[in-house]
């Protein structure tokens, strides 16, 4: 009896012992939305970057972060079934180019901000809300979530941005329907490389 | 019209006050969204979903209210972004938050929240006298943060779904609830319409609109330019924004979006020619 219950401790703590290197190793939803913070906010305060670095940066960040193939599919929902493979291949590729370019363009506005970590919140199928609080400037007070997913790396990264409760995918995904539903998948496709386009010039 | 721009507004939640004031596509071709506009009305992306069964009349209103705002309203709030300096436009949108503070009480007491009506009270007192008659804000530098409850929201608190998306002339993105919701708090819930002339209530609410439009010019210019349908981009925003203040921000759980988030099965399938 006596002997059982300590081997079983043994065996719990052997298991916590094994577990710990894996999660130092591993940061959660909450630490990967921690570090990107003040990572970017590094970036945003830096007077020694022109405004190009900054963006070129922030764009790196975006794609080491967010998990665009998913937020891609996601967005367009059931729309997703209309694209042909190569279709879906340049769609991702293209709103991949005008997400991380929209990132550093919407940042940018936004530097005498302070970014505080709320808390995470468990969603169904392992996913993971981090929630997060705006302090100071314009948008003091306002609350912006980080929907996370955890990927076949075992990296967490985000599929969604959602401030004061709008969604961004539910916000492209309104927008996208509309655009198809005028001109189809090649409709949607051609928009976008303007858009892209339009950022290059 | 007693929608206002609240202290703390997100980016994105920063452009709905003005998209209530105003609201404008560059690009909206009503007539030939109103075929497609059939169709896309039954779209629905779970709990975010969006009804638009007035979608060609509402597009019709919004390429309305965007040309106003081209020619008339963004001019102008130029010119006054121009004269008042931005400490100064910030001042007089804390004035005119403080001057409705009878809506938010009345709100939040029929929604069932005495506690933030007494918030709101403690902060009508605090920015009244410490705030130099509103124009400053110290109430929520002493912990007291601004709500911004209105029958709107208290119409959804009681159950009243908020029924189709309706864009107003001028006044832009709302719903059958909000639009009665808006009546309801300038003409019940804003006791002072009764006590000084109209043509000074007219004044002050040009006043208050031109100010804020005034604040968001910026935003509007990038958001406006982002968008790949600005009619669809500012309608999800507002169907969103206004579901979530309802559910009052992070206080209660939101509805799960089983559709936004996952994937339906059958979609890794090749598709359909």
């Amino acid at each position: 009896m006596t002997r059982s219950r300590s081997s079983r401790r043994a065996v719990a703590l052997a298991a916590l012992l094994a577990a710990l290197p894996a999660l130092a190793e591993a940061p959660g939803a909450q630490q990967m939305i921690e570090q990107t913070v003040t990572q970017v906010l590094g970036i945003l305060r830096d007077p020694s970057r022109t405004t190009a670095e900054r963006r070129v940066e922030l764009e790196k960040i975006a794609h080491a972060r967010f998990d665009f193939q998913t937020m891609a599919r996601l967005v367009l929902g059931r729309d997703w079934k209309r694209l042909d493979t190569t279709e879906r291949d340049e769609f991702v590729d293209q709103f991949t180019t005008y997400l991380a370019n929209d990132y550093g363009n919407r940042l940018d506005r936004y530097q005498q901000e302070n970014v505080i970590v709320i808390g995470e919140e468990p969603k169904p199928r392992g996913d993971v809300l981090v929630k997060t609080k705006i302090v100071g400037g314009e948008n003091d007070g306002a609350i912006v979530d980080y929907r996370m997913r955890k990927g076949k790396d075992g990296s967490w990264r985000i599929i969604d941005v959602v401030i004061e409760g709008i969604s961004l995918v539910a916000n492209f995904r309104d927008q996208f329907r509309e655009v198809m539903n005028q001109g189809g998948p090649e409709g949607l496709l051609k928009r976008l490389k303007e858009k892209n386009a339009a950022v290059d010039a | 019209m007693t929608r206002r721009r609240r202290n703390g507004a997100a980016p994105l939640g920063a452009l709905l006050p003005l998209l209530c004031a105003l609201a404008a596509s560059g690009s909206a071709r009503a007539e030939e969204s109103a075929q497609a506009g059939v169709e896309a009305s039954d779209s629905s992306s779970g709990s975010r979903g969006v009804h638009d069964p007035w979608e060609g009349f509402n597009r019709a209103i919004f390429a309305f209210n965007e040309f106003a705002d081209h020619w008339l309203i963004e001019p102008l709030a130029t010119a006054w972004d121009t004269v008042v300096p931005d400490p100064a436009q910030r001042g007089i949108q804390h004035f005119f938050d403080n001057v409705s503070t009878p809506r938010r009480i009345a709100n939040d007491l029929l929604q069932g929240k005495p506690r933030k009506a007494g918030d709101d009270f403690g902060r009508f007192l605090i920015n009244t006298t410490f705030g130099i008659a509103g124009f400053f804000d110290p109430a929520t530098d002493a912990g007291l943060p601004s709500g911004d409850e209105d029958f709107g929201q208290t119409l959804g608190v009681w159950g009243s779904p908020p029924g189709p998306y309706l864009v107003l002339p001028v006044l832009g993105p709302s719903d059958p609830r909000d639009t009665l919701g808006l009546a309801v708090d300038s003409f019940v819930f804003s006791p002072e319409v009764y006590y000084i002339p109209f043509y000074v209530s007219y004044s002050a609410t040009a006043t208050r609109l031109l100010n804020s439009r005034s604040l968001a010019l910026e935003t509007v210019r990038a958001e406006r330019e982002s968008a790949f349908d600005f009619y669809a981009a500012v309608r999800s925003a507002y169907v969103q924004y206004r579901a979530n203040q309802v559910r009052d921000r992070a206080e209660e759980p939101e509805a799960e979006d089983e559709d936004l988030y996952y994937f339906e099965e059958g979609d890794d399938q090749e598709p359909v020619e």
